[in-house]
């Protein structure tokens, strides 16, 4: 146990944290997903806002129900020292994915840890193709994510990289385009004739059920998932900057999901630059 | 040249032991080897396609791969040294080299030690004075832990820098003896090694019979210390013969290759 | 890192001759290089193998077994009648100059985590053999992070358990990258299949005290010993390079230097991808990405069925030895 921050007695034990029944014996059944009445290729509703953070040169805020992330971009400014061994001609996008210590149902730790440096590595390589790095050389663009609260890893990672493009778009850095991102989970979805909630998993046969595509699956439903699929698009440019795949799944399902998650990101670039128009008309307000 | 006495504290570098006890029958020693005979050594030069030098080494079940780079331009300016080359030695183990898997922190202190003995029974062979403000990097990695890292750490080190064409003086030939059943034995292996034997290792320059690096830990009478050293010297120069050999047949194999000039 | 710097003449050079079809080293843009792999090389393991690529690609895979407890999540309850598979690369600093010191980190971090991706790609697809596969218990994930947890890659890991909720086998994958000559990722799979194949565990026999009370014996018998269960559903990797409008399999140094984007995708016999990851900062067309895994997914199905047949190749000959009772022959290092 923690001492340094937890100061009960010796013998304390963490406190039960008891789950509302229904979310804990919550299974996919058919058209039924997990929160609101979600159709299997609709995504949460998006709330994002950009000006968040005041010192930085520019920050975005992304909500989606239960998935809240911010970010903040600082730069372009001079490299260290410690990191000018190297000559490039080319500037450098340093990104920094972190959960917050109370983002997941268990504590994370302050420390970024495996998991969390490779996000960081997903987010700069989804977001470098759209940043114009040529234009400053020997400069480096810091690109800091905080997850505030994480519902489902693969839409988290998703949000964090459309997030982080509406900051970077927001500090005035020359992109070719935005990024939006999207996540799709594999369903096997049991599908009963009666329409009831399928509780007895043995009836099931191969053939009754239903292989699905649900489009920005949260944490519950990602539970029950058989993979996962994560892809970063520029719309305007037609161009994947990533994809990130995992769990078995057909060739066919592959190319399914990956039509569903650009069809996706189309309407979640719409929002995004209607987050960036209106930080530009407030502004003039002001 | 190194003299470093040290009290016996290995555990950390030993691989797990079940209770031995090397009782040996009709004068041999657990593994069949009689105690003045050496392990099979086999070796071979340039393994790695990227190091400038590089050299497989099997000491019984030991086996170690070293590589070097070099001599080169200085990669932290705090390492120049303007009248001769600065020595760099980096040593680690495979998390599956001993019989118990773990993987070892680069800040180990047993496994720094052995890096500076490298170091420090080259640096004074090694013609460090015609690479001056230059670096040569010596890379040590241990695949199989079975006794006597340090001894395999030197022979390797010998081979790869020559495969570099690193200029020296000598090679530099490591053997280890130890005390066993009121007998000198060379060449301990683990199982050996764990018992709370007193081991010495011996650096060895062949041509001029110069020590390099004597290293000795637990206690050993004076009075056999002579015949320890004795001992373990032999076995230098016996290992001396076989990476001559591995050098020689590494030389004539490059010359067969070569085209006739004429 | 000296070794990171390309000229644009080399650049030139490499683009153009991608699109000729004609490589550096002579290569049609879909031609692997020469692959060896030796199996059960270490001896203080309980599967090993050794992968060379022609070009200098030079790693060892090892896989350890041991006796652990087993890891069950404190919310579902998952995990309680489950081995595990624990993964780790490491770069020695001697195979590459950009390896020394702390540089080796990300990369040996990047390495583990997309080893034990595609490692724990979905236990949860019906197979053919296993009848339980739709229940829930099989379809269900361990929790939101896969990549630590270790799932099945078709491995069966409730065979590596001992005693339900106390003890299980943990099968530690230890790679070991000796030398870099391009295409790691690919190599380090094609290492784990081989060294999974190489893999014999000890039986064990439980033995029941009454009262909920379990203990176990370990059959020391080394003629024995028990192979992996669903081995061969492992997946392997083909990592395309994209250079300019084409993409190209097995890139050497050079050309990874060139490559704007890499698509990694896992594929295993049964031709179901098992894992996607695009890295390098580049991107692609929508078209060519499906293209690419179209292609990524025939290639390493034929990949599967060549190394197949090699593993079991190299397996019959050891036997053939033990049989006349004499060791098996090994190269090892001295291989030339």
């Amino acid at each position: 146990m923690d001492r340094k921050r937890v100061a009960g007695p010796e013998n304390a034990v963490a406190p039960l944290v008891e789950y509302p029944k229904d979310q804990l014996r919550w299974a996919p059944q058919q058209e039924h997903r997990h929160s609101s009445k979600r159709q299997p290729e609709d995504i949460r509703p998006i709330y994002l806002k950009t000006g968040l953070i005041n010192q930085a040169n520019g920050s975005a805020y992304i909500e989606l129900e239960r998935t809240k992330i911010a970010c903040g971009v600082y730069g372009p400014r001079q490299k260290k020292a410690s990191q000018l061994s190297s000559f490039s001609g080319k500037g450098t996008l340093n990104c920094e994915f972190k959960f917050a210590t109370f983002s997941c149902q268990k504590r994370r730790h302050h420390i970024r840890d495996a998991q969390e440096r490779e996000l960081s590595q997903v987010l700069s390589q989804a977001l470098a193709p759209a940043v114009r790095l040529e234009l400053f050389p020997k400069s480096v663009v810091d690109v800091y994510v905080t997850v505030l609260e994480n519902d489902g890893l693969a839409a988290c990672l998703a949000a964090a990289i459309t997030c982080a493009s509406v900051a970077l778009a927001h500090a005035g850095i020359e992109m070719l385009d935005l990024v939006a991102a999207c996540s799709g989970s594999y369903m096997t979805v049991p599908r009963n004739a009666l329409g009831q909630p399928q509780t007895d998993a043995t009836t099931t046969a191969a053939g009754a059920s239903r292989d699905e595509i649900w489009m920005d699956a949260d944490l519950e439903e990602e539970k029950h998932e058989d993979g996962s699929i994560v892809l970063a698009y520029m719309p305007s440019l037609n161009q994947v900057t990533h994809v990130l795949q995992n769990g078995r799944a057909e060739g066919a399902v592959i190319s399914q999901s990956v039509e569903s998650c650009i069809e996706a990101c189309n309407k979640i670039y719409a929002v995004m630059q209607h987050s960036l128009l209106e930080s530009i008309t407030n502004g003039k307000t002001q | 040249m190194l003299i470093s006495l040290q009290r016996k504290d290995r555990a950390s570098l030993e691989p797990a032991q079940g209770s031995f006890s090397h009782h040996r029958q009709h004068g041999l020693r657990i593994d069949g080897r009689r105690t003045t005979e050496l392990r099979k050594i086999r070796s071979i030069t340039s393994t790695l396609s990227q190091a400038d030098g590089s050299a497989y080494l099997e000491h019984g079940n030991t086996k170690i791969l070293a590589a070097v780079y070099g001599p080169r331009e200085v990669r932290s300016k705090t390492n120049i040294i303007h009248e001769r080359c600065y020595i760099n030695v980096e040593f680690s183990m495979a998390p599956f080299s001993t019989t118990e898997r773990r993987r070892r922190a680069k800040t180990d202190k047993r496994m720094l030690e052995i890096a500076q003995f490298v170091k420090q029974s080259f640096e004074p062979v090694v013609l460090t004075q015609i690479y001056p403000r230059s670096q040569v990097d010596i890379y040590l990695q241990i695949l199989q832990h079975d006794g006597g890292i340090l001894e395999a750490c030197i022979n390797a080190t010998t081979l790869a820098l020559m495969d570099a064409g690193v200029a020296m003086e000598d090679y530099v030939c490591a053997c280890t003896a130890g005390w066993i059943d009121k007998e000198p034995a060379l060449d301990l292996n683990s199982v050996e090694e764990a018992q709370d034997t007193s081991e010495m290792t011996v650096a060895l320059l062949p041509k001029s019979g110069k020590i390099a690096l004597l290293q000795m830990e637990a206690r050993l009478h004076v009075d056999k210390l002579e015949e320890v050293l004795q001992l373990a010297s032999d076995g230098c120069r016996q290992i001396h013969t076989v990476l001559d050999r591995t050098i020689r047949d590494r030389a004539e194999d490059l010359a067969h290759k070569m085209p006739s000039s004429s | 890192m000296p070794t990171n710097l390309i000229s644009p003449a080399e650049r030139d050079y490499i683009l153009k001759g991608v699109e000729a079809n004609v490589r550096a080293d002579g290569r049609q843009r879909g031609d692997y290089r020469e692959v060896s792999i030796e199996t059960g090389i270490i001896s203080q393991t309980s599967g090993s193998a050794r992968v060379k690529i022609a070009g200098g690609t030079d790693m060892l895979v090892s896989v350890r077994a041991e006796i652990g407890p087993v890891l069950v999540d404190s919310e579902t309850g998952d995990g309680a009648d489950k081995g595990q598979i624990i993964c780790s690369v490491e770069c020695v600093p001697s195979a590459s100059q950009g390896w020394e010191g702390r540089g080796a980190d990300d990369v040996n971090n990047e390495l583990s985590q997309i080893m034990a991706r595609i490692l724990s790609s979905g236990n949860a697809m019906v197979d053919s053999t296993s009848t339980d596969a739709s229940s829930p218990s099989a379809t269900s994930k361990p929790s939101s992070t896969p990549s630590s947890k270790g799932g099945a890659a078709g491995i069966d890991l409730s065979k590596l358990c001992i005693i339900p909720g106390r003890l299980c086998w943990i099968l530690y994958i230890d790679a070991l990258i000796l030398d870099y000559g391009g295409n790691i990722i690919d190599a380090l799979l094609m290492g784990t299949r081989a060294a999974i194949f190489d893999t014999q565990i000890p039986k064990t026999q439980l033995q029941e005290f009454g009262d909920g009370q379990f203990d176990f014996e370990l059959q020391d018998d080394t003629e024995d010993m028990v192979t992996i269960e669903g081995r061969e559903n492992m997946p392997i990797c083909v990592t395309l390079n994209k250079i300019g409008a084409r993409y190209i399999v097995d890139a050497s140094p050079l050309e990874e230097l060139v490559t704007e984007a890499r698509l990694t995708i896992a594929v295993n016999k049964y031709g179901q991808v098992c894992g996607l990851q695009k890295s390098q900062e580049g991107c692609m067309e929508p078209s060519l990405l499906l293209e690419m895994i179209q292609s990524g997914k025939t290639m390493g199905q034929a990949l599967i069925k060549q190394l197949d047949a090699k593993i079991e190749a190299e397996a019959a000959t050891d036997l053939s030895m033990r049989m006349q009772g004499k060791p098996p022959q090994k190269y090892g290092f001295f291989a030339q």
